[in-house]
């Protein structure tokens, strides 16, 4: 297996017989008879045919997400787009995943508003940078279709066909006939930019896809942009495209050796990260305060720390990427304005954004800092609900099933002489109730030492003393004891089920497939590969790469297929 | 006070008429129809209204408010007493369990919203949020069918073609499309067509342009023709290119991609429907500065006059 050959992966290599993981020569290691629910395929890597079991999940088409757009035009064009020239917003697609929603006739106006601004400076700065020949004249041909296949290529993320080159050309030619060379060459820059293939990523020509028992193998570029909008939440960059060109992109040390090297890149990895986190953490309520939340800057400065806690952890050269830091750490970030709130001493309030070693007793990883404890903060009761809830199902059991239609999602009315846990556990007696709340609100109670501020407390917003001590009791007869959420946290992160939980919401976001029952094995692999490698989140990354589903997918109902 | 009983039918006929807003309503309840183009301005409250702070007391038995009181919520429009008709036990019945919403009766309010002006049951379930499509446009909610909003949109166009837009769609919301990760307006009352969301526009540089057929805001200058004619020709090459990229796409995927072209058709159309008449009725008021763009409360009142300075 050439993928040993990187040494961050050889540890884990040995205990991977029997996860799924592909070989280099194509075939599936071991997991071809636990993949249920998988056809018979004949796949092709590296250049050599093999049979196996794959199972590879439905790829529903996707707009570009607005962070996606808004790196994607960055780096597509050079140029960095300004708030208000970022023209979509996201809706929630697969796995709860963001992405744009339908494209509405006032998005076009608004997005050909933004495209005018927008390739105006792209013509002012990078423009003649990426002409890949000096034009000769005004009515050079040959170098204006290079230039327009050079860009399509980049805008489309997969090399023209005929036919997409000559629409593109022929739009050219139109202004071409009452405009300069330059300038017409820009309205081809804006048709790009208006094209489906830009906005989807759908990274393939009008061709008809090729099925082979029930499976479609993506096409190198396919697999670059997979890749890319995985780790960067970008289009591929340069050296993708040419693995691309090449056919480098479709055996398990290719992708890593890729993922390897994108993973150094300092601007888009850590922009890339924030897509993955986005998607796990519940900061959206942090992250859309407006300036004249009179806690603004403090969410702002909580984001932040928050932000570069995970940078740090995931990308830093500390060595320690484990999902147990990420629950247990006693290192995080504070500026000033956090360490005052906090009660942090030792910084001046104006202190910029600094790492500390914390003490405290009931302060453990990303779950105790304000950033979490704030977007989660809602009435007291529904404060507990809202943590215990998310700490639930994103770590304890993460196949906990959603409320049942008809729940009425409101907790119940004050009563003043009880403490918010007293109501909360008569809440959770009732028949109906006691379904979800038995597991979610034992979760809430740990968390109940924090504030709405994530400041600790002794008293809860009633005035009662807190008690966050509790038994879990899960789905698979385990049960969770703990003191405090610090105390939680720590067991909860040196739980295997709980890594696999991680390692799954990762496996959909690499995959951005939802929760597909076909891709449980991928999920399997990933999961068992994670727990293997001691739960190391760097490494994760590579592990989601490396499943065939990442280069197959099951075609949609109704798609034509050869 | 008198409960006005209303048929769906004859609201939409006193629209179309020509007269959208519930105070032109009573004018024409009074059997005095008005004249020229009105506009149809729809409220949405989403959490409800105290019902003793919204409902005037002390009607007359024909309805009339002239001795009525008017609680706080109401009170500013006290002195459009003579125009108002306020109309009480209205029942959504497509918020009941009992006639096929599957979000319950009314119990989880918000997931109806969507079908509020639309009369309609929600659209099929696209998730597995009960009922609710996730995925329309940066609206939240389904709708069954188009809102009442559209059909008088399109009655209106009916009796002027030369109207360059079925409905502007304003939108007051608070959050600004430059930080609403959330989606600006979670739900979505106002929809086309089936699954043809038609979300508030709370961008006023968009409904700027809009309203002034894309002139160059930068400039300020005449009706740029020139700009609109190359809009067209690129929204030509994108529909072309669209019909293209749908056609081998499996069943969901190809709707979203005819949902994209149907909003390049309707913009062409607008745009064309400028060149053949471009608007030269009113004074351009002076484009919107960024700072309506910034998320900002404190701004809600300038952006709401300037948008119905637009509106005029």
């Amino acid at each position: 297996m050439r993928w040993i050959g990187l040494a961050a992966l050889v540890v884990c290599a040995t205990a991977l017989g029997c996860t799924g993981l592909v070989r280099d020569d194509g075939a599936s290691d071991g997991g071809g008879a636990g993949m249920g629910g998988s056809s018979g395929q004949e796949t092709q890597t590296g250049g050599r045919t093999h049979g196996s079991q794959i199972s590879a999940a439905v790829v529903p088409l996707r707009r570009l997400s607005r962070d996606e757009y808004a790196n994607t035009l960055e780096d597509l064009l050079g140029v960095k787009p300004t708030v208000d020239e970022l023209f979509s917003t996201d809706t929630l697609g697969a796995a709860g995943l963001a992405e744009g929603g339908v494209i509405t006739s006032d998005e076009i106006e608004r997005m050909m508003n933004a495209f005018d601004g927008l390739v105006s400076r792209f013509e002012q700065s990078s423009f003649v940078k990426q002409l890949p020949c000096q034009p000769k004249n005004n009515d050079d041909k040959a170098c204006a279709v290079a230039f327009i296949e050079a860009f399509a290529t980049r805008a489309y993320r997969h090399p023209p066909s005929a036919q997409e080159l000559a629409q593109l050309v022929a739009i050219f030619d139109e202004a071409h006939a009452s405009l300069p060379l330059q300038a017409a060459l820009l309205d081809v820059v804006r048709a790009a930019l208006l094209s489906p293939r830009f906005h989807y990523r759908w990274e393939r020509s009008d061709d008809v896809p090729v099925a082979s028992n029930g499976l479609v193998k993506l096409g190198p570029f396919e697999v670059a942009s997979r890749l890319s909008y995985f780790l960067w939440q970008s289009m591929p960059d340069a050296a993708l495209f040419e693995a691309a060109r090449a056919n480098k992109l479709s055996t398990p040390s290719q992708l890593a050796a890729q993922v390897t090297r994108m993973l150094q890149d300092p601007v888009r990895t850590p922009r890339g990260l924030r897509g993955f986190f986005r998607a796990w953490l519940p900061l959206a309520p942090l992250e859309t305060a407006p300036a004249t939340d009179k806690d603004y800057v403090l969410k702002q400065s909580s984001l932040a720390a928050t932000w570069a806690f995970l940078e740090d952890l995931v990308l830093g050269s500390s060595g320690d990427h484990s999902f147990t830091s990420l629950l247990a750490s006693k290192t995080a970030f504070v500026d000033g304005a956090l360490a005052q709130t906090l009660g942090l001493p030792g910084m001046k309030t104006d202190a910029p954004l600094a790492k500390v070693k914390l003490d405290a007793a009931d302060r453990s990883g990303l779950f105790t800092q304000p950033a979490f404890l704030m977007s989660t903060t809602d009435t007291p009761l529904a404060t507990i609900i809202h943590r215990g809830r998310y700490v639930y199902e994103r770590l304890a059991d993460c196949g906990a099933v959603p409320p049942p239609q008809g729940a009425v999602p409101s907790p119940p009315p004050r009563r003043p002489e009880a403490s918010v846990r007293e109501q909360l556990q008569e809440h959770a007696r009732d028949g109906v109730c006691r379904g979800c709340h038995q597991f979610m609100d034992p979760m809430g109670f740990a968390f109940d030492g924090f504030d709405k501020l994530g400041r600790t407390r002794t008293t809860d917003d009633y005035g009662k003393p807190i008690d966050t001590h509790g038994t879990l009791p899960l789905a698979n007869g385990e049960a969770l004891s703990f003191s405090n959420a610090a105390s939680l946290l720590v067991v909860l992160s040196k739980r295997e089920e709980s890594q696999r939980c991680f390692a799954q919401v990762l496996s959909q976001y690499a995959h951005r497939s939802g929760a597909d029952d076909a891709l449980a094995p991928a999920n399997k692999a990933i999961g068992d590969a994670f727990v293997a490698a001691g739960g190391d989140i760097l490494q994760l990354l590579t592990f989601a790469t490396q499943q065939p589903s990442f280069i197959y997918r099951k075609p949609s109902q109704g798609e034509v297929l050869q | 006070m008198t409960r006005w009983e209303l048929k769906r039918r004859s609201f939409l006929r006193a629209l179309g008429v020509g007269a959208g807003m519930l105070p032109v309503l009573a004018e024409t309840r009074h059997a005095s129809a008005a004249s020229g183009l009105g506009r149809l301005i729809t409220v949405v409250k989403g959490n409800g209204t105290r019902a003793e702070t919204f409902w005037p007391t002390g009607a007359g038995a024909d309805g009339s408010l002239n001795g009525a009181v008017f609680p706080h919520v109401v009170a500013p429009l006290k002195d459009l007493r003579e125009k108002l008709l306020f109309l009480d036990g209205i029942t959504l019945r497509n918020w009941l369990k009992s006639e096929g919403n599957t979000t319950g009766d009314n119990g989880d309010a918000h997931h109806n919203w969507g079908n509020l002006l639309t009369g309609t049951l929600p659209g099929p379930a696209t998730s597995s949020d009960g009922g609710c499509r996730l995925n329309a446009g940066g609206c939240h909610m389904g709708a069954g069918s188009a809102s009442l909003d559209c059909f008088v949109g399109q009655a209106l166009r009916k009796k002027d073609p030369s109207l360059a837009f079925d409905s502007l769609h304003l939108s007051l919301n608070a959050d600004d499309l430059s930080t609403a990760r959330r989606g600006s307006g979670m739900s979505c009352p106002s929809w086309f067509d089936k699954d043809v969301p038609n979300p508030p526009e709370p961008d006023v540089k968009t409904v700027f342009t809009k309203i002034f057929g894309g002139r160059q805001l930068s400039t300020g200058g005449v009706a740029n023709e020139g700009l609109w004619r190359k809009r067209v020709r690129l929204l030509d090459f994108v529909g072309k290119d669209l019909e293209r990229f749908a056609k081998n796409l499996g069943r969901d995927d190809r709707q979203a991609a005819e949902a994209h072209l149907t909003s390049v058709h309707r913009r062409q159309d607008e745009l064309n429907r400028l060149l053949s008449s471009p608007p030269a009725m009113c004074k351009t008021p002076a484009a919107p500065t960024l700072d309506y763009l910034v998320k900002n409360e404190a701004n809600v009142p300038g952006r709401s006059k300037l948008m119905m300075d637009m509106h005029r």
